[in-house]
């Protein structure tokens, strides 16, 4: 147990070094005046309340002369107006630009851990929530945890200082600093831990609170509210529990309240009251003590006890601190498994086969959504992915792209396993448009190109958003080309339809010049028409090159050259439309189902035929 | 003079704001209000008796050799009160407060609720007020403690005020002085620092919020494979993101100067310097030249004088703040007091059975600025039909059901069920009527069974319905997925709270709204395109169960997918807010025009196997 406590005291002491040292790299003279800065406000303190004291009340009580009284005044207000100037010059000016500056390095440096480690971090959990802890306000912890660093040092010698000058003053006036010792560290830890405990049996509670709070605000769930009655259920909800965080209470009102008693009791009136009684008893009888000594004595112990209340809230905060430091740490020490720098041979620019060989892959362990998968595609020609929801489309895109390794299996490009190759140069060989799409804030050129670029793109974007049929309406906005998408940056920037935002996505595949090129149901927000037309664009850009593309419409596939059927994570049947149609399996009564409908209407079959 | 009256009509509204909410708390909770008063004073009193008259006394006794016994006596009364007063004070904290304040806020959150429920889906468009009403819900609770706390450092300050202020004139009225003038000085300037600080934020504004935005981007998953996938989008983002950091960082250097100035004036000059040189001079002077006051009572005059600066300081807060939680409250009595244009005009009892819903020249815009979004809409529906609203995006398809639900009534014309006004119906009523599925529908944080009744039941009450509920599941076609759980009805939905609380899939998630509806035996139910999540086969499977349970009710839904609503007794097929063709599948066929070229554009392909 004690070992255990040990173990965690060192592991305390290296996060509060790596944290020094993070800021160190970004940015060192922060740190000096971190240091400074706290350095100057405890001699501040512990000069006034002690020594300054002591000399004034002495000189009075000497009958020095007071010119000579005043010059000392003047001396220590001469010295503490420059370090005022000093502070000043930290607060207003100083710390604000480098606040900038650390922001600016230390989320340069998150960001590209961040945007370097494989994608499955970001779906797991554990890994999320500890990076999100890292991240939300990472530069203001940092700063704090300096200060706080030094706030327990200096605090530590100011108490050291400040004890020594009451035992110099009086040997035994220093004993009732025991008091706030027991009450600060001793009663204060048992309050600590049942407030801690008590909050941690609220949570739940709370955190119905929170959601019932956010049932009732976010307009996703306005229409049911006032649809059904599901309110009641809600307000139900809401006061059981309020009624569980009065019972929570309950349990812990003894528990918290007679520590707490103690606490105040010991940290405050034992030591002032005493102290007084004591100095007042040394002077009054027995004459041992003189009227500067207990007036030096009545200041010195109210410093002594918030220098001590100040140095264990910076143990507290401290600690606290630790899991932040701990968090970021493992981030930024984190091991990429696939890091996206990963380095490699180039591959060709003429694809002639993608293989999957005996590939297998879950997210989760256990739930395997790819079964030993075995497949070749061969270049330039166009693949179908169908099946079911949850069969493994958009996964097998995944693997593809090596945003994903198989657990099992290798994935071969032209016959080399595509971990030989370099990551960037690797994934240049896509495009894709997928159906979970982001619109960034920058300009619709920007948002179709995917990078930094100027008019001489023109030709490419406006050819690729006529192919995705948004063109007309980019036309038609004042702008153009150069409109700002959402108004994320500009308040002028413009918001288009879920169906717009989704032609200018796939918009993206058809600006790239790539052996390869994806569409994982890019029509899944438009209407048929749209649809209708986005198909014909596909087929005729994809001639003569490879296409992959996952569909639900089982008529917008048939003209690919191969259809995969898939079920469960494995191919049920492959070949073209017509084989599978003959072959009269999964794909055929998928089919059969969609055209049922459609097929009852005769009128149509001569003119399409 | 007109710019006076304005802000003397402001100043009574921030009172009245914040006495709103002090109302409540006072209405919910008495005694828990009357014992943060009496702890605000007693703790001031007895500190002041203890660091300020305490010191005193017993410097006093010191320096004129009083008896120690009174020393004694007075000490052993500060410990006794003290002891008294942590005794209420960790009641208070502990018990008083720990009830009292949920108490508040659970009666605060009951008055917007009940609001926020019947509050006109219209709200939710309108930017302004969606924030507005957001925040309201979002911040109440801290409203609640900041009005709390600023009564608490009200009656705080009055303390000190009295207390150390009586304290000073007794024992030197000319030490007051100083404290003013100090006050007034640090006041003066610090309202000049906050306007350079505002001033610096509100420039820093824009960049911060570009900074957030490149912030969200490299931080959320759903960024995470876009960025993955075009690398070079992380260069261009970085440009934005540099550019942001160097902007705040020049503005940050353009105040540097000023900030820096008035900081040293407002710390040290108005502050420290006055108390510390100027003020200490002259107590050394009335102590030492003079002999006018005690030495003992030069340490406490000196040390005390901060006290009496600071709750000074905190008496002139107490506007600034109270100003400030008023802009808070302002925003809640906004959305408490916005008066609700669907109400139950005459509180008709709803018909039974279905009757025909009728549409005469309904024309709606959700704004005036965007102009009509539907046209002069006439349509009969009659009891038991089937009919399918079909069209391009942006149609009005939608807006129409909104408009028969009552979540919106009509800019021009009216609806008529059963040939009365729908306005006329009681609305909660009538709205209970009609069972919807929408395409955003919402999964809550509930067991399976609320998610159907969506309404609080006793326990008694669900076993009495758990026969409907099973059959509503059976009949959307979830009961193979109801079978597979070991609680069956009583599985916890999300893992909002519940770690092993069940993430049903998409279709899933659709076959359970759908029971909803079929619980409710809705005379109507609105399909708006409740299948687009589920594949091929899914839908096909649902299409045949929703028709085979709706012959006794009237349907009307939505779905881009023809091949579900050819089935439909009737099809309506809407284009820019305007009714072009309206029919059964072969009639509009028959017609070649709109209709047909949409069927022929998803149906050609698959005709040809025939």
């Amino acid at each position: 147990m004690k070992q255990q406590q040990e173990i965690k005291k060192t592991r305390a002491l290296k996060n509060n070094i790596y944290a020094i040292r993070v800021m160190w790299e970004i940015m060192k003279s922060a740190i000096i005046n971190s240091a400074l800065m706290t350095a100057f406000a405890y001699i501040g303190w512990v000069f006034y309340s002690y020594f300054f004291i002591r000399y004034l009340v002495g000189a009075i009580e000497r009958s020095e002369s007071f010119g000579h009284i005043i010059g000392f005044v003047l001396m220590a207000g001469g010295f503490f107006m420059i370090v005022a100037f000093y502070n000043a010059y930290i607060n207003g000016a100083y710390n604000p630009m480098a606040r900038a500056t650390i922001y600016r390095k230390l989320y340069a440096k998150l960001y590209k851990k961040a945007g370097n480690v494989e994608l499955r971090c970001f779906e797991d959990s554990s890994f999320y929530n500890k990076y999100t802890l890292a991240v939300d306000g990472a530069d203001e912890k940092l700063i704090s945890i300096i200060q706080n660093l030094f706030g327990m040092l200096f605090g530590a010698s100011a108490a050291i200082v400040i004890f020594t000058m009451m035992f110099l003053t009086d040997r035994l006036a220093v004993a009732f600093v025991i008091f706030p010792i027991v009450g600060n560290f001793v009663f204060g830890y048992f309050v600590k831990k049942n407030e801690y405990n008590r909050d941690k049996a609220m949570v739940p509670y709370k955190r119905t609170i929170d959601y019932v709070n956010r049932v009732m605000y976010l307009a996703d769930f306005s229409k049911e509210m006032r649809l059904s009655k599901v309110f009641n259920l809600m307000k139900y909800k809401y006061i059981k529990a309020i009624n569980g965080i009065f019972d929570v209470s309950d349990q812990y009102f003894f528990r918290i309240s007679l520590p707490q008693w103690f606490k105040n009791y010991f940290t405050f009136t034992i030591i002032f009251e005493g102290v007084l009684m004591y100095g007042a008893y040394r002077t009054i009888v027995g004459k041992t003590m003189g009227l500067a000594d207990l007036a030096v004595l009545s200041s010195t112990m109210v410093s002594a006890t918030w220098i001590l209340i100040r140095f264990t809230d910076s143990v507290m905060e401290s600690m606290k601190q630790g899991l932040f430091v701990e968090n970021l740490r493992a981030f930024l020490e984190y091991k990429e498994k696939l890091p996206e720098d990963y380095d490699g041979i180039l591959p060709e620019e003429e694809i002639n086969s993608i293989e999957f060989r005996n590939v297998s892959f879950s997210y989760k362990e256990g739930t395997p959504i790819i079964k030993n998968l075995s497949f070749t595609m061969k270049g330039r020609t166009s693949t179908a992915l169908v099946g079911h929801n949850g069969a493994g489309k958009t996964t097998i895109i995944k693997l593809l792209f090596r945003l994903y390794d198989p657990e099992e299996g290798e994935i071969l490009l032209n016959g080399v396993n595509i971990k030989k190759y370099n990551l960037k140069a690797y994934r240049k060989l896509f495009a894709a448009a997928f159906q979970d799409f982001k619109i960034f804030a920058l300009t619709i050129r920007e948002n179709v190109m995917m990078r930094e670029c100027s008019e001489e793109d023109d030709t490419v974007v406006i050819d690729a958003l006529m192919k995705a049929g948004v063109y007309d309406k980019v036309m038609s906005l004042p702008k153009g080309l150069d409109t700002i998408m959402t108004k994320e940056f500009d308040e002028e920037g413009t918001l288009l339809s879920g169906g717009e935002y989704q032609k200018i996505v796939v918009a993206r595949a058809f600006a790239k010049k790539v052996p390869i090129k994806v569409f994982d149901e890019p029509s899944s927000a438009l209407d048929p028409i749209a649809e209708f037309e986005l198909y014909d664009s596909i087929q005729s850009d994809s001639i003569n090159k490879s296409v992959i593309f996952i569909s639900h419409r089982l008529s917008s596939v048939r003209n690919a050259d191969v259809v995969f059927m898939l079920e469960n994570g494995n191919i049920l049947e492959r070949g073209s439309h017509k084989e599978l149609m003959r072959l009269d399996g999964a794909y055929a009564d998928m089919y059969k189902k969609q055209a049922k409908n459609y097929l009852a209407v005769d009128d149509f079959q001569e003119e399409t035929a | 003079m007109k710019k006076n009256k304005d802000n003397r009509q402001k100043g009574k509204r921030i009172l009245s704001n914040n006495w709103f909410i002090l109302k409540v708390s006072f209405q919910t909770a008495p005694f828990l209000m009357c014992f943060m008063i009496y702890g605000a004073i007693m703790g001031e009193c007895l500190i002041f008796l203890e660091h300020i008259y305490g010191i005193k006394f017993v410097l006093e006794a010191a320096e004129f050799h009083k008896p120690f016994i009174l020393v004694v006596q007075f000490l052993s009364f500060v410990m006794a009160a003290w002891a008294f007063s942590f005794f209420t004070g960790v009641i208070y904290q502990n018990k008083v407060l720990q009830k009292g304040l949920p108490k508040i806020q659970k009666r605060m959150k009951e008055i917007m609720y009940e609001k926020a429920r019947e509050l006109d889906l219209e709200c939710y468009d309108n930017p302004e007020y969606y924030n507005n009403f957001v925040l309201s819900l979002s911040e109440a609770d801290k409203s609640i403690t900041r009005t709390h706390e600023i009564l608490e450092t009200f009656f705080g300050a009055v303390t000190i005020l009295i207390t150390s202020g009586i304290f000073f004139l007794t024992t030197d009225a000319c030490s007051v002085l100083f404290v003013l003038a100090s006050f007034v000085l640090m006041f003066f300037f610090s309202q000049i620092l906050n306007k350079v600080n505002y001033n610096n934020r509100i420039e820093k504004n824009s960049k911060e919020r570009k900074r957030s935005y490149i912030h969200r981007v490299f931080y959320l998953n759903e960024y995470a494979k876009e960025v993955r996938l075009n690398p070079e989008m992380r260069s261009r983002l970085n440009r934005e993101f540099d550019a942001a950091n160097d902007e705040i960082y020049k503005i940050e250097k353009k105040y540097a100067l000023k900030r820096t100035g008035l900081q040293f004036v407002v710390d040290y000059i108005t502050n420290d310097f006055i108390s510390d040189v100027i003020y200490l001079a002259y107590l050394v002077f009335r102590a030492a030249v003079q002999h006018a006051i005690s030495y003992s009572s030069v340490v406490v005059l000196w040390n005390s004088s901060g006290r009496l600066k600071y709750s000074l300081g905190n008496m002139s807060k107490i506007f600034p703040q109270i100003s400030e939680n008023s802009l808070y409250i302002e925003k809640i009595r906004g959305f408490l007091d916005y008066e609700k244009k669907i109400v139950s005009v005459k509180n008709l009892p709803v018909p039974r059975e279905p009757k025909t819903l009728e549409l005469k020249n309904v024309s709606f815009g959700y704004t005036e600025k965007e102009g009509y979004i539907l046209h002069n809409i006439s349509l009969a529906i009659c009891p038991n039909q089937k009919i399918a609203l079909v069209g391009y995006n942006g149609a009005g398809k939608t807006t129409l059901i909104k408009l028969i639900m009552r979540l919106y009534d009509p800019s021009e014309g009216e609806i008529l069920y059963n040939g009365v006004n729908i306005k006329e119906y009681d609305v909660n009523e009538y709205r209970e009527m009609i069972g919807t599925i929408f395409q955003d529908f919402k999964i809550f944080a509930a067991n399976i069974g609320d998610n159907v009744i969506l309404d609080y039941e006793d326990e008694s009450t669900k076993k009495q319905h758990e026969l409907a509920v099973r059959g509503a599941l059976t009949y959307s076609g979830f009961k193979d997925r109801l079978d597979k759980f070991t609680l069956g009805l009583s599985t916890e939905l999300t893992t909002e709270f519940e770690e092993d609380g069940v993430d049903l899939s998409g279709g899933e998630s659709q076959k359970l709204a759908i029971a909803r509806a079929f619980y409710k035996n809705a005379q109507m139910v609105i399909l708006d395109e409740p299948s687009s999540a589920l594949d091929p086969i899914a839908e096909y499977q649902l299409n045949e169960a929703m028709l085979n349970a709706s012959i006794n009710k009237t349907v009307i839904f939505i779905s881009h997918r023809l091949s579900t609503t050819r089935n439909a007794d009737r099809i309506i097929m809407l284009e820019q807010g305007r009714i072009i063709e309206d029919g059964t599948h072969e009639e509009l066929i028959r017609l070649q025009n709109k209709y047909a070229g949409m069927w022929k554009a998803q149906a050609g392909k698959y005709i040809d196997i025939a």
